[in-house]
């Protein structure tokens, strides 16, 4: 550790504060593996930030904050009430006793905590209110005391490991806006696994430590003692003075004889005396908080980079089962099969028995309504076989559209966190319900569309009277099924089942339009469905966009995150 | 000894059943439970069983709890000797230790413990502290200390005894390890649940009043109805006879190994209670109704329903028509040939024709369906998946939806077997032969009319002189036959034209009944039996369940 803070100027700070804003935008929205984490180191950067090192840095000659933390009933109210003389704060028989934190200060350092610059989020409680009026969590009880030297202060922070999840909480933000952690524990205490987590991530942050083994027995004292040295060094900890403190018998006020907590107050007005040490103190602490800053902000930023994959990966899985649907409708619509089945039955039906030929006889002396229908854009009255096309094709599309709604939810399922949002919109698995008649509606347009075409292709040929002959829509739904069987061409069973009447029929249209044009006319209408088609399923797929688009992931959050935290260290 | 074992097993008859149920529901829900809670109700039903197979009547108590509470120093005072290790440097005790009262050493039952250190205890003056016989008392490692193997071990034991005694003290008995991961927990087996509040020295009696009550409150907090606290103090031996009074009347209930594992049971099947719905959905008519329609247009019977009519109608031109048209009927199509189901053989037994392959091979050449149709059979499916799946808990709802959905291309083969496999035909109606004698013979009167006036013809040109030619009326009889004759049968071609096309449409019917039964029992077999099976199994898990929960009261 070369680095130190000693000569940065605002430079460090406006980094930091950078640093602190992009915080702000940062979330981790889809449940994926390391989003907990993120989302709790994201908190405790936060914090950390807010509480520690932005008012740290603002302030460098600020007094020194030490805050006494521990398990509960540890002892720690009893030692700060020892430490002072008089009692500041409520000790108990009941786990845990504090929740709220209260700060003991010298009446010249006031300033420096009766405004937000430290624990900006936590309220202030002055004056002299009795240590045991109800606590309030929300904010720092101040308390002025002689018995303290200036330029240190002491909190009494709620416990680490009680039932009360609150205490817990508010203990770790405490604890990270600590300039020196004195680290309350106990002979029965001290090999807890709680508290060495805390231990080991002060360590690893290089956080100043002062530890006390509170309520030790006489007879045990140096075997504990000697225990917890070598658990300490272990840890990285051994620079950490130990002061023990002998269980002993309380007095009334509850408070331990003074020769116990002698030489901690010793070292303690020493500190605040020197000047030097006291820095020493401030700089190995927000050193430490500074270094740490690059794991956690690149924790983050993998985290985002996770979170903006995950999304992608939705984003894909929806869009490749709606382009899936698309192309099975395209291609049921271009590989002739549209034609078989029931719609082949009925045009069998339409042509086997004369029916067909009848409906020219009869559309022959009906040619004068209907150039008077078309002249006035009314399209012909639909015949049964357009009616077989119709909901084969709206049963086509609306089954694709649930396929692929099915599929799109299911290829999420597989991932914990698309399966959370499947979860949060149940009604994703199927489409959506207005689907059906809108499709409805579009191959009703569709087949208007065709006969528009078949109108304007024909309205300059020799040929319209033909047309008419037939009735437009005759000719449209001609041209339907061609559309449905010229790209393959008919089968040989096909075939034997139409009589040919499909061949028949693009010869009629052949005979109509000519070769070429009725080829072209049918890759219009292919085309026109599928545009419109897609169009649907593009409004299909638009529910999973939104619902993904309402998970706001900031595609760059990662980036940001990095080269903010790369200017902090420039800064440095 | 022998008194106990016998009440014991009177009183254990529901115990197996439970685990049998819950066992049973395991099975039958499989992957439609979560793994870690059906893994879990496995484990347990496998521990009742291996539990209730060791002999002895034993009750396993375990001193449990953190680090420094005084575990160690009762197990010392209850057992009247320094057995276990007590120190001041925290963790102590790695191992568990047990110490077993009574003549029986129990070592099969420590072996499944997994307990190696041992320990037999003689019981000191039973007549005062109540006897302890048949007692296995374990000292368990802490779990809240640094040291993880402490904790996994406390565990495992855990798990396998059969009254669990926590052990706190003033400065430990709120914390959340002991509240949170071990008393909640188990919060379900409150019925073999002790609390010892230790270090009772520590405090005034004031204190240790207050501190009692806001243990008991915590431990209601954490779901113990009616907490039991017993406050001891191992250094001066306050409070350990009415401890070991208190474990003394638990040994002499030889109840605790089936309260405890009656419990687990309870709790193994509540707990996969709540991935299981309370009724199964209603599903059925309106769905499978669709379905059938749809997979009926997908098989082509619309098709072959036409095809038959026009058959039928053909037929009985055939059989009906008039006699001089009839060679006309050569001419026109045989709709159902077409299709290859006129010869294929069929239950009615009519032959195969040797020459047709595809007839031999049972196909016949019914369009394949359409995207359409298929998309429309689609629908159904999904149709019959959703309503199947109404107020089902997710995964079971999953599975019902996949096993609607058949796969795609053998479903076809199977629809065209059974359109195949159904009888088209039908015996020749009896009427086709009265309106086919009825034509020969008005034919046969018209032929002999125009041979009467053959007759007279050659006659009067080789001037045969023939009696005069009787008169109906005015009109000759031979002009009667070969006229009523060619009018009649007119007539009665007219006529049997009106019957065939009523007779076509009852045909029709019959068949398109025969054929939806057969189509019917396809969609049975390949989406509503699967679903009925998920159902069935959602069922069975449920009602064992409910069983095995019932067994556990
Ligand atoms: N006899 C004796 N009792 C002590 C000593 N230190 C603490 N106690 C008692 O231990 C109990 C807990 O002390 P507190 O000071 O309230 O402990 P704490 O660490 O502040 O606990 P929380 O506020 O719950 O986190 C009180 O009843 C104190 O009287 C000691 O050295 N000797
Ligand atoms: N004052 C007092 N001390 C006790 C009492 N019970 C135990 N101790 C002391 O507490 C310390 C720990 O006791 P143990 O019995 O070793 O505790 P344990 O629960 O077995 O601890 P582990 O084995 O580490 O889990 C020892 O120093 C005991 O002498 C008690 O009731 N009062
Ligand atoms: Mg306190
Ligand atoms: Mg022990």
């Amino acid at each position: 550790m070369t680095q130190t803070v000693t000569a940065q100027g605002d430079g460090l700070l406006d980094a930091v504060s950078a640093l602190r804003a992009q915080l702000e935008s940062v979330g981790f929205p889809l449940e994926l593996r390391d989003a907990g984490v993120a989302r709790s180191t994201r908190l405790e950067l936060v914090h950390q930030l807010d509480d520690y090192v932005l008012p740290r840095l603002r302030s460098l000659d600020a007094p020194l904050l030490c805050v006494v933390g521990g398990s509960t009933g540890a002892g720690k109210s009893t030692l700060i009430n020892s430490l002072v003389g008089h009692v500041v704060t409520k000790s108990g028989v009941l786990r845990p006793t504090t929740s709220a934190p209260v700060l003991v200060h010298h009446p010249e350092d006031e300033r420096w905590f009766l405004d937000e610059r430290v624990l900006p989020g936590l309220g202030r409680v002055t004056g002299d209110i009795s240590p045991d009026a109800p606590q309030d969590a929300s904010c720092v009880r101040l308390v002025q005391s002689t018995a303290l030297p200036p330029g240190l202060a002491l909190l009494d922070a709620p416990d680490i490991d009680s039932v009360v999840s609150a205490n817990r909480d508010l203990a770790a933000q405490l604890l990270s806006a600590a300039d020196l952690w004195v680290f309350v524990t106990t002979a029965a205490r001290y090999a807890d696994a709680v508290p060495w987590t805390l231990l080991q991530q002060a360590s690893e942050r290089g956080t100043s430590i002062a530890i006390v083994l509170d309520r030790a027995p006489t007879a045990a004292v140096e075997e504990v003692r000697v225990h917890l040295g070598s658990m300490l060094r272990r840890q990285g900890l051994g620079g950490a003075p130990i002061f023990t403190i002998l269980e002993s018998n309380l007095d009334r006020d509850g408070l331990l004889p003074p020769l116990q907590t002698e030489r901690l107050r010793g070292w303690l007005a020493d500190l605040a005396a020197d000047a030097h040490a006291r820095a020493g103190i401030v700089r190995q602490t927000l050193t430490g908080a500074l270094d740490s800053l690059d794991a956690r902000v690149a924790t983050l930023a993998d985290a985002s980079t996770s979170q903006v994959k995950a999304l992608e990966t939705l984003r894909h899985d929806a869009s490749t089962a709606y382009a899936d649907a698309s192309r099975a409708v395209a291609s049921g619509v271009s590989d002739g099969t549209l034609l078989r089945g029931e719609v082949l039955a009925r045009w069998q039906e339409y042509v086997g028995t004369g029916e067909f030929f009848r409906q020219i006889e009869t559309t022959v002396s009906r040619v004068r309504d209907r150039v008077t229908a078309m002249l006035k854009g009314q399209p012909a009255p639909t015949q049964p076989l357009g009616e077989a096309l119709h909901t084969g094709a709206a049963a086509l599309v609306i089954a694709k559209a649930e396929q692929a709604a099915a599929q799109a939810t299911q290829s999420w399922r597989t991932l914990a966190c698309g399966d959370a949002l499947a979860d949060a919109h149940p009604d994703l698995a199927s489409a959506s319900p207005g689907l059906t008649p809108q499709v409805e509606r579009v191959v009703r347009d569709w087949q208007d569309q065709i006969l528009d075409l078949v109108r304007t292709e024909g309205k300059d040929r020799r040929t319209t009277a033909k047309i008419l002959a037939y009735g437009v829509n005759g000719v449209g739904v001609i041209l339907i099924l061609v559309t449905f069987a010229s790209t393959s061409g008919l089968t040989g069973a096909e075939a034997g089942i139409a009589g040919g009447s499909a061949l028949l029929a693009q010869k009629l249209l052949e005979a109509i339009f000519g070769d070429e044009a009725v080829r072209k006319l049918a890759a219009k209408a292919r085309q026109l469905l599928v545009a419109r088609v897609e169009e649907l399923y593009d409004a299909e797929l638009a529910r999973f966009v939104e619902v993904l688009d309402g998970v706001a992931v900031p595609r760059e959050q990662s980036r940001a995150l990095r080269s903010v935290a790369e200017a902090v260290r420039v800064a440095r | 000894m022998t008194t106990s074992t016998t009440a014991a097993a009177g009183s254990l008859t529901p115990l197996p059943t439970g685990a049998e149920a819950l066992l049973a529901a395991v099975s039958a829900g499989g992957d439609q439970l979560p793994a870690p809670a059906r893994d879990q109700a496995a484990a347990i039903a496998a521990r009742v069983a291996e539990r209730s197979r060791i002999a002895g009547g034993h009750t396993v108590v375990a001193l449990a709890g953190a680090t420094g509470s005084g575990k160690s120093s009762l197990f010392n005072a209850l057992v009247g000797a320094s057995v276990a290790e007590v120190g001041a440097r925290r963790p102590i005790t790695s191992t568990p230790h047990a110490a077993v009262w009574g003549a029986d050493p129990g070592a099969e039952l420590l072996d499944w413990l997994g307990v190696g250190r041992r320990h037999r205890v003689v019981d000191v003056a039973p007549e005062i502290f109540g006897a302890l016989g048949g007692l296995v008392l374990l000292d368990l490692p802490d779990f809240d200390s640094r040291v993880v193997e402490h904790r996994s071990e406390a565990s495992r034991v855990l798990d396998l005894v059969d009254l669990f005694i926590w052990v706190t003290d003033p400065q430990k008995y709120a914390d959340a390890v002991l509240h949170d991961e071990f008393v909640a927990a188990r919060s379900a087996l409150a019925a073999v649940t002790i609390v010892v509040l230790n270090h009772a020295d520590a405090l005034t009696p004031a204190g240790l009043r207050q501190c009692h009550d806001d243990l008991v409150r915590l431990l209601r907090a954490d779901g113990l109805a009616d907490p039991e606290v017993i406050v001891t103090s191992a250094r001066t031996g306050y409070g350990v006879p009415q401890l070991r009074q208190r474990i003394s009347a638990v040994v002499a209930g030889h109840t605790a190994a089936e309260d405890r594992l009656r419990a687990d049971v309870g709790a193994a099947a509540a707990a996969l209670r709540a991935s299981v719905a309370d009724t199964e959905p209603e599903f059925g008519d309106p769905a499978s109704a669709r379905l059938v329609d749809a997979l009926s247009r997908a098989a082509g019977v619309p098709v072959v329903l036409k095809a038959l009519e026009q058959d039928y109608i053909r037929e009985s031109v055939g059989h009906t028509g008039w006699v001089f048209t009839r060679w006309s009927r050569a001419f026109s199509p045989e709709p159902l040939k077409r299709l290859r189901l006129d010869r294929v053989e069929t239950r009615d037994g009519i032959p195969v024709g040797e020459t047709d392959i595809r007839a031999v091979l049972g196909r016949s050449s019914i369009p394949p369906p359409s995207p359409a149709a298929r998309a429309d059979v689609d629908l159904a499916t999904r149709e019959v998946g959703r309503s199947a799946a109404q107020g089902l808990p997710k995964l079971w709802a999953r599975a019902v939806t996949e096993a609607a959905q058949p796969a795609g291309a053998d479903l076809h083969d199977e629809l065209d077997r059974a359109i195949v496999g159904t009888p088209l035909r039908a015996p020749a109606p009896r009427w086709w032969q009265v309106f086919d004698v009825m034509q020969w013979l008005v034919a046969a009167v018209a032929v002999a009319g125009l041979l009467w006036y053959l007759v007279l013809a050659v006659a009067g040109w080789l001037q045969f002189a023939l009696p005069e030619v009787s008169r109906w009326g005015i009109v000759p009889y031979p002009f009667v036959m070969l006229g009523g004759g060619l009018l009649a049968g007119l007539l009665l071609t007219a006529a049997a034209r009106v019957f065939s096309r009523a007779g076509a449409r009852r045909r029709r019917a019959l068949v398109e009944g025969r054929l939806r039964t057969a189509i019917a029992a396809v969609a049975e077999r390949r989406v509503i039996d699967p679903v009925a099976r998920v159902l069935a199994r959602h069922r069975l898990a449920r009602e064992q369940l409910d069983l095995a929960r019932s067994c556990s009261h």
